[in-house]
């Protein structure tokens, strides 16, 4: 018993000596930003990501998006900056929805993790109306 | 009784010979003439007045023992480096837009305890800063950055770049480097994004970046290690009367580079930002290292880094 507690007790003082995460950052796998947006009145930020084949949709409007393509939009709490007063910076998850194009075309809505202020065509027409950010040509 | 006297005296008298002489080495502060005095309302002014006029500009009043060397030489050092910075005697020939940013970068300094300075604070009380004073100071910021709804200028820009990115007739064939030696790079894209921010100051909209070694330790509320790079993509923000914030045209690419054998003098930070479109390198001599340091001071508990999202509270 005694060997086991001495044991115990190095073990959990290993543990804290590794470090531990202490910040999560949203994980989006292979998707890139698409677009980054914000409402200061809702107190709300928001990434939009997507594979290669949502990147192109964006670019070319939503117009006909591709089969395959996987758009996810993230929705954040609005914080104030603890490191700059006049600055906004993304908190805690608020929503995760996704929209993924199935091989006919149709578009298939998911609301991941919280809720969506809207009726799934609703949130679909309210994410394509946000056009691709602006990034560096290639080099 | 007379022999250990002697020595005292003529210790004494050495000391005394030496501080005089000192008192012809350096010259005391002196205050150039007002040419160009900060333009703002009086309550403002008047919180400048006591708590930053002795250093940022030309009216330092001294007491009679700052005016002694070695004391003497110590305040002038301050006073010369703070006039460098900022001096409220000839604050209006600067632009606008430098005065503005100048002064977010004031009530930053003043909201993170950073100013006034520790040691001067302490022995002129008065120029310690209230609560009240600080609000007054936001207010006054604030005032000087109003939104402009639905900005024709950034909205137009925007539309002109998104054409671009659907032409994709625009290509950079050579790879831009900063004066300091550090080179764009375009692998962000597929990085951990660390964070959103966007600004009220600058009405901007920005997206930070990590490379694994930078996501690892923001993780863990660790100092960078070398080799953590830090890119941020900013743009010039369309603020709409509903609260709306999306990006506009491209501001730029911004980088923070950890490299303590190359940049010693910053921490270990090697910093970069290439403006617009074509990603021109903003500073002319590596100099220029030296200013993105100089405000990313006001992170320093976060090894120089703004935009970390608050630590999580700790999971049971």
């Amino acid at each position: 018993m005694k060997k086991f507690l001495i044991a115990a007790a190095l073990a959990a003082t290993s543990c804290t000596q590794q470090p531990q995460p202490v910040r999560d950052f949203f994980d989006a796998g292979n998707l890139t930003v698409i677009t980054a947006f914000a409402n200061t009145r809702q107190k709300t930020m928001a990434l939009l990501f997507g594979n290669t084949a949502a990147g192109r949709s964006a670019r070319a409007g939503y117009r006909h998006p591709e089969p395959g393509a996987v758009f996810r939009l993230v929705i954040f709490e609005q914080t104030d900056n603890q490191n700059w007063y006049g600055s906004h910076i993304n908190g805690a998850v608020r929503s995760v929805e996704s929209i993924s194009v199935a091989a006919g075309g149709q578009l298939v809505y998911r609301l991941e993790q919280g809720s969506a202020p809207g009726k799934p065509t609703a949130r679909i027409a309210a994410i394509f109306a946000h056009r691709p950010a602006v990034f560096p040509p290639q080099l | 009784m007379k022999t250990t006297y002697k020595p005292v005296l003529l210790a004494a008298t050495a000391f005394l010979a030496v501080l005089l002489a000192l008192q012809w080495v350096r010259k005391p502060v002196e205050n150039p003439p007002v040419t160009r005095p900060i333009q703002a309302p009086a309550e403002v002014t008047a919180i400048f007045r006591k708590a930053c006029y002795d250093c940022h500009s030309n009216e330092t009043k001294l007491t009679w023992y700052d005016k002694i060397a070695p004391v003497s030489w110590l305040i002038a050092a301050d006073v010369e480096a703070a006039r460098t910075r900022f001096n409220f005697s000839t604050f209006d020939s600067l632009a606008p837009a430098d005065q503005q940013g100048k002064l977010w970068e004031m009530v930053n300094m003043v909201a993170m305890g950073r100013m006034p300075l520790k040691p001067y604070a302490a022995l002129h009380p008065e120029a310690r800063l209230t609560g009240t004073d600080l609000d007054v100071l936001k207010k006054y910021v604030r005032s000087l950055s109003p939104s402009k709804y639905h900005d024709s200028t950034v909205v137009n820009q925007e539309a002109r770049e998104f054409e671009q990115l659907q032409r994709e007739t625009k290509t950079i064939h050579v790879r831009p480097v900063a004066a300091n030696g550090i080179a764009y790079l375009p692998d962000y894209r597929n990085w951990q994004v660390i964070s959103t921010t966007n600004r009220f100051d600058l009405h901007s909209i920005r997206i930070l970046y990590g490379n694994p070694a930078a996501v690892k330790a923001a993780k863990e509320n660790r100092p960078f290690p070398a080799g953590s790079i830090l890119v941020k993509a900013v743009w010039n923000s369309i603020e709409e009367a509903n609260g709306d914030i999306t990006p506009g045209s491209l501001n730029s690419i911004q980088m923070m580079v950890k490299d303590p054998e190359r940049f010693p003098d910053t921490a270990g930070w090697g910093f970069a930002k290439f403006n617009g479109l074509t990603l021109k390198p903003y500073g002319k001599t590596a100099l220029f290292n030296t200013t993105c340091y100089n405000c990313h001071q006001i992170a320093e508990k976060n090894d120089y880094v703004f935009n970390l999202p608050a630590i999580s509270p700790a999971k049971p």
